[in-house]
């Protein structure tokens, strides 16, 4: 403590400019890691938060909502699954409505409002009757509030706006949720003449105590031409979640690697700086042990300020994020990341503690210069 | 009371023909309340010898005994709370730690040595009066003279109240006014609370305020001259 | 000069750390950098590899080549307004297709052979005819999924294959490997595919256009807009940053880039004013035997040099080494001008460290060599 706080409090400069760059590398870590999680919610909320236990594709969509196209005449086939309690259908459409003077994307989900995936809870507002749709909160952004009316381009269907949901958009677009019925109305008059009417997914509510993972499995088996899943395992088989996720936590793994570097050459460094002292020291009778422990405070405490200044920065960083895209300083990300910081940094702080290890206390004696 | 016993102590520093023997077979007995000159020119094995004592170097043979405790004995742990608690030294490059004040290079004792932290405190405080440091007592080495900081390692070196207290070479630095004072100074510490001490140095003239020289030469000890 | 590398060569421990440092930062930004050129890349293929020089969208469409329809006949209307030289037409179709076993998202881009839109960097087999019926250009990462020349391509929910008759590069779209057919092609699969769509007749996405010598982009597609009302004419460099995600991904990297540069330069900066914090009285000594503040810059400079030119080279050679551990998720691509952008940058920065550090040098006083220990 002695030594450590008042080695600290000599070298302001250097320490400074060290937890400068350590809070900005933290910094980095938790924009990263806030951008991910904003990007991947926007991505798949609808299907991760999604009221339903089990999600079931056509088995060739890939897992991919917007490709998988499902026959109402499956419902029933589901429904008879052993372990399925209810099975109800669900359409998305991606189509341009106006709000306001805007033109702006909509992804619109036609729901059993009742049944499984119904939009649930709502945060604000009620759930829609006829001719309403209740929207995710994230919508305001792009001017869709309550009381607002949706015009569908281009067969001008209105839609007024009663309610919000929460964490329920998808493919990064604002997203509507109608019920079912009038959402096929929605298609057939985008689609003037279709044929069909395919549905996107079929949401499923599994009896109590019974791991929707499992019921999915059944029912993959049971119904040619399906794919059930959890929740979890569809959201996380989206196409596009990998290429995300897996690009962003390679960034993440990396700039961690980098903090972790830094921090540990730069008390090499200064440790090998200040060496004669420690030899100085250890000759007077101080034990490698408490060298050590002043090394990891004076790791710990710069590290906890680095953290502090990444948080900050972060905070800062946030406040000027567009509506459009939320980003929020979650407490546990920042505590998770420091603590993660902080161990790793620690490990590396053993580095040069080794290294005043390894000094003879007798050189002090020789007097070398 | 036997203070120190030196008891043919042989140190061989490397190995096989590069081999350098730097001590060859010493014996010293030091009382209480003695401080001995330790006289001989440069690698003559002086600094050696004063290693071996406080307990910094392990002899290659002979045994060493400071009070009733035997060096050999220890582990390497006891020999870190033996320097601490118990040796007092003064290094030849003084090995002032330089982000702490002259008064921080002194109390920082109180967290190595097991002496409370309180009685340490005060201690420095009266060694800086002592050693006229007292307005020099918030700055760092690099900003006092060399005599300063020679007075800094010697309060250093007195603070934890130790038995024992080895100085390498106190004046190389210092003119003789300042390198007179500061050995009379050692003097009246060591006599004044009961110590022994030994001092390394090739300087006679500071022999007179000694009680007893011993040369070294080649790593032999010659008897008082 | 010989100081300065002398110097390097005694404390190889130490400037091994800084170069490890360097390495590892320049590692970070080329690894995001091939990320966000990757991304890039891989989204925006099929219009950069275009020769049109803009594209019509219908208003509504909100340059989306997906939500933007226009009736076929439109590209008469668009070839007749003066400036057109040639106009062509364009139609996506997002589909899956099941090959060895694997089922691959592919996006199916109808087009005429001969006019605006095609791709321009065909590869290997041989171009499409005009009309020519199912057959067609598939992307080169459709070789990875196990596709090789003259296979077939069947569509999820079709019942035609469509021969690969040759190979284009470079021309995915929003990450999804690509499949180039003529427009009739197109028309067939996509009823089938997407069978709602029959209703709507005679549509494309979008109408691709390249406009004679001496006129600009603009101006003609002002023109456009204002013959055809109800459309809405945007350069394709235009379309390709309004691609979906496009410039929110070119912006976000861009913004994470200059972040971790800010760092590079502190850190960098950071390390070379330790070490010369740590060399004060060796240079002290260097000053009282008369060298010059230039001669020790020089020095400073040239070890900057040495230690950002050496992490570079040792970053660049791990970033590409990543490169072959990343799963097939990450969409990366190493750009030789990303790369030497970065290498100019470094050593800049390196410069600018060791020059901070050097305000350092200029302070210390000569005669504290002098003064000797502290």
């Amino acid at each position: 403590m002695f030594i450590a706080l008042r080695d600290l409090w000599r070298s302001k400069l250097r320490f400074g400019l060290l937890t400068g760059a350590v809070g900005l590398l933290v910094f980095l870590l938790l924009f990263l890691n806030t951008l991910s999680a904003t990007l991947l919610d926007f991505f798949i909320g609808a299907i991760e938060s999604n009221s339903a236990d089990v999600l079931v594709y056509e088995e060739t969509a890939r897992r991919n909502l917007q490709a998988s196209r499902l026959d109402a005449s499956l419902i029933d086939d589901i429904a008879a699954v052993p372990g399925v309690v209810e099975a109800a259908p669900v359409g998305e459409l991606t189509l341009t409505a106006q709000i306001g003077e805007d033109l702006t994307d909509l992804s619109l989900w036609g729901v059993d409002l009742d049944g499984p995936g119904r939009p649930a809870p709502i945060v604000e507002g009620r759930p829609p009757g006829p001719g309403e749709v209740v929207m995710d909160e994230s919508g305001m952004a792009e001017g869709f509030k309550i009381g607002e009316t949706i015009t569908l381009v281009p067969s001008g269907t209105e839609l007024d706006i009663v309610g919000f949901v929460r964490d329920r958009r998808y493919a990064v677009i604002a997203t509507a949720y109608l019920d079912f019925a009038e959402w096929v109305a929605v298609f057939e008059a985008e689609f003037p003449g279709t044929p069909v009417v395919p549905l996107s997914l079929i949401a499923v509510d599994v009896d109590d105590g019974l791991d929707p993972a499992v019921v999915g499995d059944r029912i993959t088996t049971a119904v040619a031409g399906v794919e059930g899943l959890d929740r979890t395992t569809a959201a996380r088989g989206t196409p596009g979640v990998d290429s995300i996720s897996q690009s962003f936590n390679l960034i993440v793994g990396i700039t961690f690697g980098i903090v972790v570097l830094v921090v540990a050459f730069f008390f090499l460094i200064l440790t090998v700086q200040k060496l004669r002292s420690f030899v100085a020291l250890r000759a007077i009778g101080a034990s490698v042990g408490y060298l050590a422990r002043s090394l990891i405070i004076q790791v710990i405490a710069l590290v906890t300020l680095g953290s502090l200044v990444g948080a900050g920065i972060l905070r800062v960083a946030t406040l000027g994020s567009n509506p459009a895209f939320p980003l929020s300083v979650d407490g546990r990300l920042v505590l998770t990341v420091t603590g993660a910081v902080l161990g790793s940094s620690i490990l590396a702080g053993l580095l040069s503690v080794g290294r005043i290890a390894r000094t003879d206390p007798a050189d002090a004696a020789q007097g070398i210069r | 009371m036997t203070a120190i016993n030196v008891d043919d102590v042989t140190k061989i520093y490397g190995e096989g023909h590069t081999a350098v023997r730097a001590l060859r077979d010493a014996s010293l007995e030091l009382r209480d309340n003695e401080f001995l000159a330790l006289l001989g020119p440069s690698g003559s094995g002086k600094t050696t010898l004063l290693s071996v004592i406080g307990g910094l170097l392990a002899p290659t043979s002979g045994r060493v005994t400071i009070g009733d405790t035997a060096l050999a004995g220890m582990s390497k742990k006891e020999q870190t709370r033996f320097r601490a608690n118990r040796v007092g030294f003064v290094f030849q490059g003084f090995n002032l730690v330089p982000f702490l004040t002259a008064r921080e290079n002194m109390t920082v004792m109180g967290s190595i040595s097991d002496a409370p932290r309180s009685e340490i405190e005060a201690r420095a405080d009266q060694l800086l009066d002592e050693l006229g440091l007292t307005d020099r007592k918030n700055n760092l080495p690099e900003q006092l003279s060399g005599g300063e900081r020679q007075r800094v390692a010697i309060g250093r070196a007195l603070v934890t109240d130790p038995d024992l207290i080895l100085v390498d070479e106190p004046t190389a630095s210092l003119d003789t006014e300042l390198g007179t004072q500061v050995v009379r100074l050692l003097a009246t510490e060591i006599k004044t609370r009961g110590k022994a001490g030994i001092m390394v140095t090739h300087d006679l003239r500071m022999v007179e305020y000694t009680d007893r020289t011993v040369r070294i030469l080649d790593g032999e000890l010659l008897d008082e001259a | 000069m010989q100081l300065a590398l002398a110097e390097i060569r005694r404390r190889r421990g130490r400037w091994a750390s800084i170069t490890g440092a360097v390495a590892f930062i320049v590692f970070l930004v080329l690894v995001l950098a091939a990320l966000a050129d990757g991304l890039f890349i891989g989204s925006t293929g099929a219009l950069r590899n275009s020769d049109a020089d803009a594209l019509v969208y219908s208003v509504d469409g909100r340059r989306s080549l997906v939500r933007s329809q226009l009736p076929l006949a439109m590209r008469a209307d668009v070839a007749a307004v003066p400036g057109v030289a040639d106009a062509g037409a364009l139609g996506v179709l997002l589909a899956t297709a099941t090959s060895a076993d694997e089922a691959i998202d592919i996006a199916v881009i109808g087009h005429l052979p001969g006019h605006p839109g095609e791709p321009t960097r065909r590869s290997s087999g041989r171009p499409l005819g005009s009309g020519e019926r199912f057959v067609g250009l598939a992307d080169e990462s459709l070789r990875d999924e196990g596709v090789a020349l003259g296979d077939s391509v069947l569509l999820t929910g079709s019942s035609q294959p469509i021969e690969v008759v040759g190979f284009v590069s470079d021309s995915q779209y929003l990450l999804a490997d690509t499949l180039w057919v003529t427009l009739e092609t197109w028309q067939a699969l996509r009823s089938e595919v997407r069978p709602e769509t029959i209703g709507r007749g005679d549509v494309v996405q979008a109408i691709p256009f390249t406009v004679t010598d001496g006129v600009t982009v603009a101006t003609v597609g002002s023109a456009v807009d204002a013959a055809l009302g109800n459309t809405e004419t945007v350069t394709t460099d235009e379309a390709i940053l309004s691609l979906p995600g496009v410039e929110q991904q070119a912006s976000t990297f861009t913004a994470i880039i200059a972040v971790s540069f800010v760092v590079v330069a502190i850190v960098i900066a950071l390390f070379f004013a330790l070490i010369t914090l740590e060399k004060r009285g060796q240079l002290a000594i260097l000053k009282a035997i008369g060298s010059s503040n230039i001669l020790l810059l020089r020095g400073v400079l040239l070890q900057a040099l040495i230690a950002t030119v050496a992490g570079y080279g040792l970053g660049f050679v791990l970033s590409r080494l990543l490169a072959f551990v990343l799963p097939a998720a990450v969409p990366v691509e190493f750009l030789p001008r990303t790369a030497l952008t970065l290498f100019v940058a470094t050593i800049v920065m390196g410069a600018l460290g060791a020059v901070f550090s050097f305000r350092r040098i200029v302070r210390i006083d000569p005669a504290s060599a002098l003064g000797g220990e502290a």
